[in-house]
């Protein structure tokens, strides 16, 4: 005769049972349970309805509705005050939005302390950022359009002789520089993208020389500097 | 730049140095360029002058020497393009005319002969911007080097 089995106790079963009792709340269960206690529901009756748990109410009721994780790291190293400064000394000026982000703390003494990333975390949080500068745009205008039209139909039958007599002059600003790409500080959003001096700056109070020259006949022409007045 | 310095600084020196040759000047859409002050300082110092189409950059043959002299003080001159506080204003005009000596002639006469180029692909843009012009307002305008 074959012995019974030994009973063993069904550990799996009971574990089962009790881990069921404690499900984490989702975020459907934690608004449904904020809204049963703004409308004032009993406890007791908000346990039996919602299968929860007196701590989960508690959680609940204290806690965000979901994990705010950006909330977490170090915090940043610019506080209000500080930020409130760096913005005010941006807009001053339409020549600090093209400054680096890395030479603010060399021309901001309240500032100086900083460094790069301190500076980009604190622009990002006000919303700004670095975007290349626009350059100004053609003109789309019918008359400039037709005007230039006009020009080159007549200026495509001059002879060698006579483009070679035309004179060539311009003059510009030199004040030093990169004259590659140009970077500005705008904001994310892009509300700011297209303001005058976002777009286009003069540099107008910034000691220079002012080169003006001449092309004529395949050769350099004069050429001459002055001082900005 | 005012009229009157204008003027002073230009139209009294082309004066001179037109004097004698059939050369015909032109100047761009500048605020002291066209005023009524400048037209009548071009007839008073007899400068025979074209009316030139505004806006018109790529069709200004010296626009395109302004790049050739940039990328030569890039090439040559690291700081006054990294650290151009390090540059007193003295050198920037040393360098600037070095690299405007620097431009060959052959390039200034190739750009000549192009001219009949540019003006066709003006008016194959009927008028509108020219994929030259684009490219010269991307060099030129964009920059710190030159205003």
């Amino acid at each position: 005769m074959a012995s019974p089995s030994p009973e063993i106790p069904d550990s799996q079963d009971s574990a089962l049972s009790f881990n069921s009792s404690i499900q984490t709340t989702s975020r459907d269960d934690r608004i449904a349970i904020r809204t049963a206690l703004q409308f004032g529901v009993p406890l007791p009756q908000i346990q039996d309805v919602l299968g929860v748990s007196k701590s989960q109410i508690r959680y609940a009721r204290t806690h965000p509705l979901t994990p705010q994780k950006s909330k977490r790291g170090r915090k940043p190293l610019l506080r209000t005050p500080q930020k409130k400064t760096l913005e005010t000394w941006l807009l001053q000026s339409p020549s600090h939005r093209r400054i680096p982000y890395r030479q603010i703390p060399l021309r901001l003494p309240d500032l100086s302390s900083f460094r790069n990333k301190a500076i980009t975390t604190a622009m990002r949080s006000m919303g700004y950022t670095r975007r290349t500068s626009i350059k100004k745009g053609f003109s789309d205008d019918p008359l400039v359009i037709a005007e230039r039209l006009a020009f080159a139909e007549e200026a495509i039958r001059w002879d060698r002789n006579r483009v070679y007599r035309q004179i060539f002059s311009d003059e510009v600003w030199s004040i030093g520089g990169v004259h590659t790409v140009s970077y500005v500080t705008v904001k994310e959003d892009g509300s700011d993208r297209y303001l005058p001096e976002t777009v286009k700056h003069k540099y107008s109070k910034a000691p220079a020389w002012m080169f003006h020259s001449t092309i004529v006949d395949g050769h350099k022409g004069p050429a001459i500097f002055w001082e900005k007045e | 730049m005012k009229s009157s310095t204008y003027d002073t600084y230009i139209l009294a020196r082309v004066q001179e140095w037109i004097e004698g040759t059939d050369w015909v000047w032109m100047q761009d859409g500048a605020s002291s360029h066209r005023s009524k002050e400048t037209q009548r300082n071009l007839l008073r110092r007899a400068i025979r002058s074209i009316r030139w189409p505004r806006y018109s950059p790529d069709l200004n043959l010296i626009e395109h020497v302004w790049n050739w002299m940039k990328n030569y003080i890039q090439k040559h001159y690291w700081q006054a393009r990294y650290d151009v506080a390090k540059v007193p204003l003295d050198q920037l005009k040393a360098i600037i005319w070095e690299a405007w000596t620097a431009v060959p002639d052959s390039f200034i006469d190739s750009l000549y002969q192009s001219w009949w180029r540019r003006c066709q692909n003006v008016i194959d843009a009927k008028g509108g911007a020219d994929k030259i012009l684009i490219e010269l307002e991307i060099a030129s305008f964009s920059d710190n080097l030159w205003t």
